[in-house]
């Protein structure tokens, strides 16, 4: 075999950097946004891995404790008023603070879909109707050309739709800092649902991982060999022209998966280990929560 | 039964769309063998794994386990209690969410009773080192970790044939020590197996047959160790090992490397 040899250019060394101020690799718009909402997605949805600390829904059995939140988040869902949302809220605050939930890591987890709310809420206030607010506000103010029209009606539709979502997203939120991935689907497996659907949740839940993983290397090895920030439509181009390589990739780690679950048997029907029994304090976890529940559906 | 025959392929090519992977295999597999695949990369050695494991119908010729036709049936659950196949890639293999599930899926989806499953993945979990990993998730796990995981949870199986698909890649040295002495273990249980590489060194020690895939797809050579690892045409042929130019002060010479290689060509 050949020796390799290296071309001039390749030969000897640049030598120490004198250059003042680091050069880091800064990050382009579009880079800065697939890289944080992926980081966002999977701080949003990812349960914990290790063991939480102790506290009150931890007591609680996976089932009892999945099931409880599912119904918390229906209430939300049923109750026509502010008032009662936030109080449905400072509840699953309380519960948070019980189970040695910390609020900021909380916040983080409903920050975005609370910013997801706002965004549908601020349409509320324009007038895209033209000159005339149809509900006859009158305090209006011209921005970009388009009057925006604050009333009180229109204000507490937006009110109402953002305690709903911040209602409704807590107790998930609380849910996952408290629940370890694996308790967390062994909790929906024990519930009255159809083990398919927890199944397809499960592996959804992995695939969109490896999807955000692939995503994201792809994103910081172009940017490890990127010095200019480049300009948007180019990093766009380049992310447009590697998207058929990303599908194929992860249809091939897909396929590789489900050859996996059937060199080891799977055929259809994922067979688990017996869950333990519920205890007393898991029944009466249930009861409360099932009061919250009824008393929403009459709000 | 020692040296029964377990497998027999018989004219066996397959390719991915117009992409050739394996082509014309034909050879017989005892009970008890502990074969050996070196080839370079993309000679086909997953390929030939994933057909032995009945994931791949073959393109053209058949496969044959214990004198049946492997076909769709593979899914047969005779044939998934006797044969493993532990995959190249662990992320890909791993799919629960913690360590000791792993383990005791492939046993459950077999059909094992409940109490049986767990005492196995208990006796596992302590002869592989990995108790203090049970509640962890598989994805968050060191590479290493990953990789006896991910043999961990074919062995509970407790296959009589077990398939493994380049096993000391990415392995620190410590680890492939210990997989050596893993495999050796095996063979003196007397079980089959069929192991994927390109590290000579691993067929020489755990091996009493080997095969060598070259990049025509074909298995060019298939024998004992002694007459295939010290054959340098041989693999030179097939990319396992090269000749290097080498300066020992002002002597220039030319010898063979890898793990495998020749020294005694000095002078
Ligand atoms: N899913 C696939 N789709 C298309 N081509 C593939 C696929 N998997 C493997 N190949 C090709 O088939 C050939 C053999 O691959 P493989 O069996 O993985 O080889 P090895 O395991 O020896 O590296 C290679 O040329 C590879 O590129
Ligand atoms: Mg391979």
């Amino acid at each position: 075999m050949a020796q390799v040899r290296l071309p001039e250019w390749l030969n000897g060394t640049k030598g120490p950097a004198r250059t003042t101020g680091l050069m880091r690799p800064r990050r382009g718009f579009l880079e800065k946004n697939i890289e944080g909402v992926s980081f966002l997605v999977r701080e949003m949805v990812a349960p914990r891995v290790r063991s939480p600390h102790k506290g009150l829904l931890q007591s609680i059995d996976q089932r009892a404790r999945v099931g409880g939140t599912l119904l918390l988040v229906l209430s939300g869902a049923f109750i026509e008023e502010v008032g009662p949302l936030a109080g449905l809220l400072v509840l699953t605050l309380v519960l948070a603070l019980l189970s040695s939930v910390s609020f900021s890591a909380l916040f983080k987890r409903v920050l975005p879909a609370l910013i997801l709310a706002a965004v549908v809420a601020v349409p509320l206030f324009f007038d895209l109707i033209g000159g005339q607010a149809s509900d006859g506000g009158t305090a209006g103010v011209e921005v970009l050309g388009y009057r925006v029209v604050f009333t009180v009606e229109r204000l507490g539709t937006a009110g109402l739709l953002m305690t709903r979502v911040a209602a409704m997203v807590t107790p998930v939120a609380v849910l996952l800092l408290s629940t370890r991935e694996s308790d967390l689907f062994k909790g929906l497996q024990g519930l009255p649902v159809p083990s398919f659907f927890v199944t397809a949740l499960f592996m959804t839940f992995r695939y969109v991982f490896v999807l955000l993983k692939v995503v994201e290397d792809t994103s910081l090895s172009r940017r490890a060999r990127t010095i200019d920030p480049s300009r948007l439509g180019d990093a766009q181009r380049w992310f447009a022209s590697r998207a058929g390589l990303l599908v194929e990739r992860s249809l091939r780690s897909s396929r590789e998966v489900a050859m996996a679950m059937s060199s080891r048997g799977f055929t259809g029907r994922i067979r688990t280990l017996k869950p333990n029994g519920l205890k007393a304090r898991d029944y009466l976890w249930i009861g409360f929560v099932s009061f919250v529940f009824f008393i929403s559906i009459g709000l | 039964m020692k040296g029964e025959e377990i497998y027999r392929l018989e004219g066996v090519s397959f390719s991915y769309g117009e992409v050739p992977a394996l082509r014309d295999v034909d050879l017989r597999i005892g009970a008890g063998e502990n074969i050996v695949v070196v080839g370079a990369n993309g000679t086909g050695k997953s390929t030939f794994l994933k057909i032995l494991d009945g994931l791949y119908q073959p393109s053209e010729g058949t496969v044959s386990f214990y004198g049946r036709r492997l076909n769709g049936s593979a899914d047969s659950k005779a044939f998934r209690e006797r044969v493993g196949l532990v995959f190249q890639e662990p992320d890909v293999q791993l799919f629960c969410p913690t360590v000791f599930e792993e383990l005791c899926f492939g046993p459950l989806q077999l059909g094992l009773e409940e109490g049986e499953v767990r005492a196995r993945v208990e006796d596992v979990l302590s002869m592989l080192g990995l108790t203090s990993l049970r509640d962890r998730a598989p994805y968050s796990l060191s590479a290493g970790e990953k990789k006896k995981v991910a043999i961990a949870s074919v062995l509970t199986q407790n296959p009589d044939v077990l398939l493994l698909d380049e096993p000391t890649t990415g392995l620190d040295p410590r680890t492939q020590v210990w997989l050596m002495g893993l495999l050796y273990e095996f063979k003196r249980a007397g079980k089959t197996f069929v192991v994927a590489t390109h590290d000579l060194g691993l067929a020489e020690d755990v091996a009493d047959r080997v095969m060598v895939l070259d990049e025509s797809h074909r298995i060019v050579a298939d024998g004992r160790p002694v007459d295939i690892l010290y054959d340098k045409e041989l693999l030179i042929g097939a990319n396992l090992i090269h000749e290097h130019v080498h300066r020992h002060g002002k002597m220039v010479h030319a010898h063979s490397h890898g793990p495998n290689a020749l020294h005694d060509e000095h002078g």
